[in-house]
């Protein structure tokens, strides 16, 4: 009758649409090895957002010293800890904070609110499942537009001196200017942490965002559209707080776009080298 | 190539041209004019506006704007089988514990809508729902900042009386963004409807199944793993096309009904399941019977990995096109909703049974208006899940890439609870002028799982007591006290609220909730919170003053966190 006409229709559309629209990945075929390039001049950057109070902060960690291992030198990795949201971030000993305003300003500005999230570059915030692929399409790009070279020394115990020289090695055609951000890290910083099994009090925590020299967006380096061959300089002097210890302290500096708040180039210097 | 944002505003341009200008100056009515005065205008707008003090001791964040707000301003208009749509949407910026990504102003939603006797055509933006919505639900829930509205093209046909058939394409929002593609297809058969002979039937059938598949570029998806080469990288081969089926019953005869939903959600790797390629798979099932004065509700669900989102990296409450219907009461009074129950979409056992019944008037329970008991109680278990397949010894983390663990439906972990909530109200009205609510609420609350951090079992007592007292002909007062006693998370808490009313229009009210029995004395803090209000015909307007405590707020077991506040808050609402 008329209805079975109807509701034939109905199925078969349904159907077809099931079986046009469905991809079935066998088992044998989930995963393959990876042959791409695991290795590029350009640096990648991860800004990894984490609390002290985030349950699922000790595995992107973890994910991140995978990471690391995998790909050594061309990962940068910067720990940036937020002062909210402080049901995630409030410190279990006040003496021991790890917070920075300039983190804050950051997450503010990206909407990352929940952690562990992170960004590779600075071109999307995703979750630590995520960077891996990200980090293998930005070195699969092949590209690089700037060659740079970071020093750094403590001539003082309170201030820490940071030369950069760089220079664009392909024309960068992107809209705004080029920016350069100075950051000091710390390493092997023990601040208890909550994790599966209870709050660690002997938790490790690297490569922590102490501060940023200068703007925390940082300060131009070059004009729009810089051409292949253009040059910067930059000396930079900062403060260092008592309680950092020098021998755990590095510098990046990160290349950005100003608009578009894209890493362009990455670089790293490690102080008191064991 | 015109963004998205300037499409909508020339959109938005060309609906108040089409609505305006017939009517800009005209010497003579024209047909066309009479046509347009036919149709009606209807909308609603909304303000919910904060301004934030900072308090350190309750942990009020820094707000460096002081004042944030959410609002939205919806147009329709409709004449006869035609109907154009937008809603304007601002967030300046913010409010907290609404996602920040929602940061912006624009049109986000509008369609244009053709309702005929046999097919119903939008195209635009649209809400729809599939069966439970375990398959398919697009909607918005303004208080928890969720609004997953597809844009694209739907069609509705109703070829004859109880054959319903739906087909929608479309991408889902995304904040002030689309992601992924959508096909769906729905059939619901009421076969009372269409069968003759069935028609004169005391038992009404019905049957529905769906078919819905998204569609998103795979992309990269690197996993390193230790092997005995060293650390190896694998590209994770995603499926871009991800199906899932749905099937329904529902049978009633007499008080009693009886019905399911199975769905089926082919492999989907994500970042919600760790990008495992097993598929997902829910089922419920619902019982119930009702009579005058008396109804029984049973439920039972299984869910195993069934978050489906248009963006596979996509954490949280966000992109989600599917909805898992809770199977917990949602309370309204604020200790008994303290700790809210979320539904876990990666896996849960969940059962439910309510039963409602009024005792009789004219007996000595009953009294003269009759006295209505509630009784409800829910739990939810962790499925069982065997063969883990981890890459660490007896690990509970399954690898990327594999199959991911075993678990068969209804198969719970007995050990692992995720939420008890047992539950008994009475309600009486004595008479004319006084009537009374009591409650008590027995809670087990994994704090671990669904807060992802703190207990994995907090126990509560709850206990409440309604009272309204109406005194001359308009004006009523209500006392509100509630007692919540445990010995995790904060303890104990007290709170007391005192609202007066003058009907139909002025409401004030005033209350606090104290942590009266925190271990530590130095956070026994107050959350006093004093609020006033106008209501007329369909607008409302309320002003508020006061500090709420960081919790979380859920609405049908969605969940979003509220941070701590210490401010004044504006709400003003109006339908038209």
């Amino acid at each position: 009758m008329k209805s079975l006409k109807y509701i034939g229709i109905a199925v078969l559309a349904g159907v077809g649409l099931l079986a046009a629209s469905c991809d079935t990945i066998e088992e044998g075929d989930r995963k393959h090895e990876y042959t791409g390039p695991i290795s590029s001049e350009r640096m990648i950057l991860l800004e990894d957002y984490t609390g002290v109070r985030c349950i699922n902060c000790p595995t992107a960690a973890a994910e991140i010293t995978r990471l690391q291992e995998f790909y050594g030198d061309n990962l940068i990795v910067v720990g940036v800890y937020p002062l909210q949201p402080t049901g995630l971030t409030m410190p279990y000993d006040p003496s021991r904070d790890l917070r920075t305003d300039v983190a804050q300003t950051w997450a503010s500005a990206f909407a990352i609110e929940q952690f562990p999230m992170g960004m590779v570059n600075r071109q999307e915030v995703t979750g630590y499942a995520e960077w891996g692929g990200s980090i293998a399409e930005v070195i699969s790009e092949g590209l690089n537009y700037v060659n740079l070279s970071v020093s750094a020394s403590l001539p003082t115990d309170t201030t820490i001196a940071v030369n950069v020289e760089g220079s664009f090695v392909e024309d960068y055609e992107a809209d705004g200017a080029v920016n350069m951000i100075t950051m000091i890290l710390e390493d092997s910083i023990v601040v208890p942490q909550l994790t599966g099994s209870g709050v660690n009090g002997g938790y490790v925590h690297n490569h922590v965002l102490r501060a940023v020299i200068g703007p925390e967006w940082g300060s131009q380096v070059a004009s729009e559209a810089p051409a292949r061959g253009t040059a910067f300089s930059a000396s930079l002097t900062g403060s260092v707080n008592s309680g950092w210890r020098k021998n755990r302290l590095s510098v990046v500096v990160a290349i950005v776009n100003a608009s578009s708040h894209e890493v362009i180039q990455a670089g790293i210097v490690h102080l008191g080298e064991e | 190539m015109l963004s998205r944002m300037k499409l909508r505003k020339i959109a938005f341009a060309g609906l108040a041209a089409a609505l305006i200008c017939p009517f800009a100056g005209h010497a003579q009515e024209s047909k066309f004019e009479e046509m347009l005065g036919r149709g009606t205008l209807s909308g609603n707008i909304q303000i919910d506006a904060q301004m934030y003090f900072k308090d350190s001791l309750i942990g009020v964040p820094e707000v460096p704007e002081k004042l944030r707000s959410n609002s939205f301003a919806y147009l329709q208009y409709t004449n006869g089988k035609f109907s154009v749509g937008a809603r304007f949407e601002g967030y300046f910026k913010p409010m907290l514990g609404y996602d920040a990504r929602l940061d912006g102003w624009g049109l986000p939603y509008y369609f244009a809508r053709f309702s005929g006797d046999i097919i119903d055509v939008t195209a635009g933006s649209f809400y729809e729902q599939f069966g439970s919505g375990m398959i398919l639900r697009a909607y918005q829930d303004w208080n928890l900042g969720i609004d997953n509205a597809i844009s694209g093209v739907r069609a509705i046909i109703r070829p004859v009386e109880g054959i319903t058939i739906k087909g929608i394409i479309g991408t889902q929002r995304h904040f002030w963004d689309h992601v992924g593609l959508i096909r769906g297809v729905d059939l619901d058969l009421a076969f009372n409807d269409f069968i003759k002979p069935m028609q004169s039937w005391g038992t009404r059938i019905t049957l529905g199944g769906s078919f819905v598949s998204k569609f998103q570029e795979a992309g990269t998806k690197l996993v390193i793993e230790n092997t005995e080469n060293g650390l190896t990288p694998y590209q994770l081969n995603l499926p871009e096309n991800v199906g899932s089926a749905a099937a329904r019953l529902n049978i009633e005869s007499g008080g009693f009904t009886v019905g399911g939903e199975y769905v089926y959600k082919a492999n989907d790797p994500s970042a919600e399941n760790g990008y495992i390629y097993r598929p997902g798979q829910a089922i419920l099932l619902n019982a119930g019977y009702s009579m005058r004065g008396f109804g029984i509700l049973l439920q039972a669900k299984s869910v195993d990995n069934m978050g489906f989102r248009g963006d596979r990296a996509e954490l949280g409450n966000y992109g989600m096109i599917n909805y898992m219907p809770a199977l917990t009461r949602q309370h309204t009074y604020s200790l008994a909703s303290l700790y809210p129950y979320a539904c876990q979409t990666q896996g849960e056992v969940a059962f439910q049974a309510d039963i409602q019944y009024k005792i009789k008037r004219g007996t000595v329970l009953g009294g003269k208006y009759g006295t209505d008991l509630k009784l409800n109680a829910s739990v939810a278990f962790a499925p069982e899940r065997t063969n883990i397949t981890s890459l660490e010894e007896g690990g509970t983390t399954p690898a990327q890439g594999s199959w991911g663990y075993d678990v068969k439906p209804f198969h719970m972990d007995a050990d692992n609870i995720y939420f008890i909530d047992a539950n008994l109200e009475i309600a009486h009205k004595f008479n004319k002028n006084f009537k009374m609510t009591l409650m008590y609420m027995f809670e087990l609350y994994n704090q671990e799982v669904v807060e992802g951090h703190g207990e994995p079992r907090a126990y509560a007592h709850i206990a409440v007591g309604d009272f309204t007292y109406m005194f001359l002909k308009k004006h009523a007062l209500r006392l509100e006290l509630q007692y919540l006693h445990t010995k995790q998370i904060d303890q104990d808490w007290l709170m007391g609220t005192l609202e007066y009313t003058f009907a139909p229009s002025w409401f004030v009210s005033v209350s606090d909730q104290w942590n009266v029995g925190n271990n530590d004395k130095n956070r026994r803090f107050h959350y006093y919170y004093v609020s006033a209000g106008y209501i007329h015909d369909a607008t409302r307007i309320s002003l508020s003053y006061g500090k709420i405590r960081q919790g979380i707020m859920c609405s049908g077991g969605v969940c979003r966190e509220v941070p701590a506040s210490n401010g004044v808050m504006l709400t003003l609402s109006s339908s038209f």
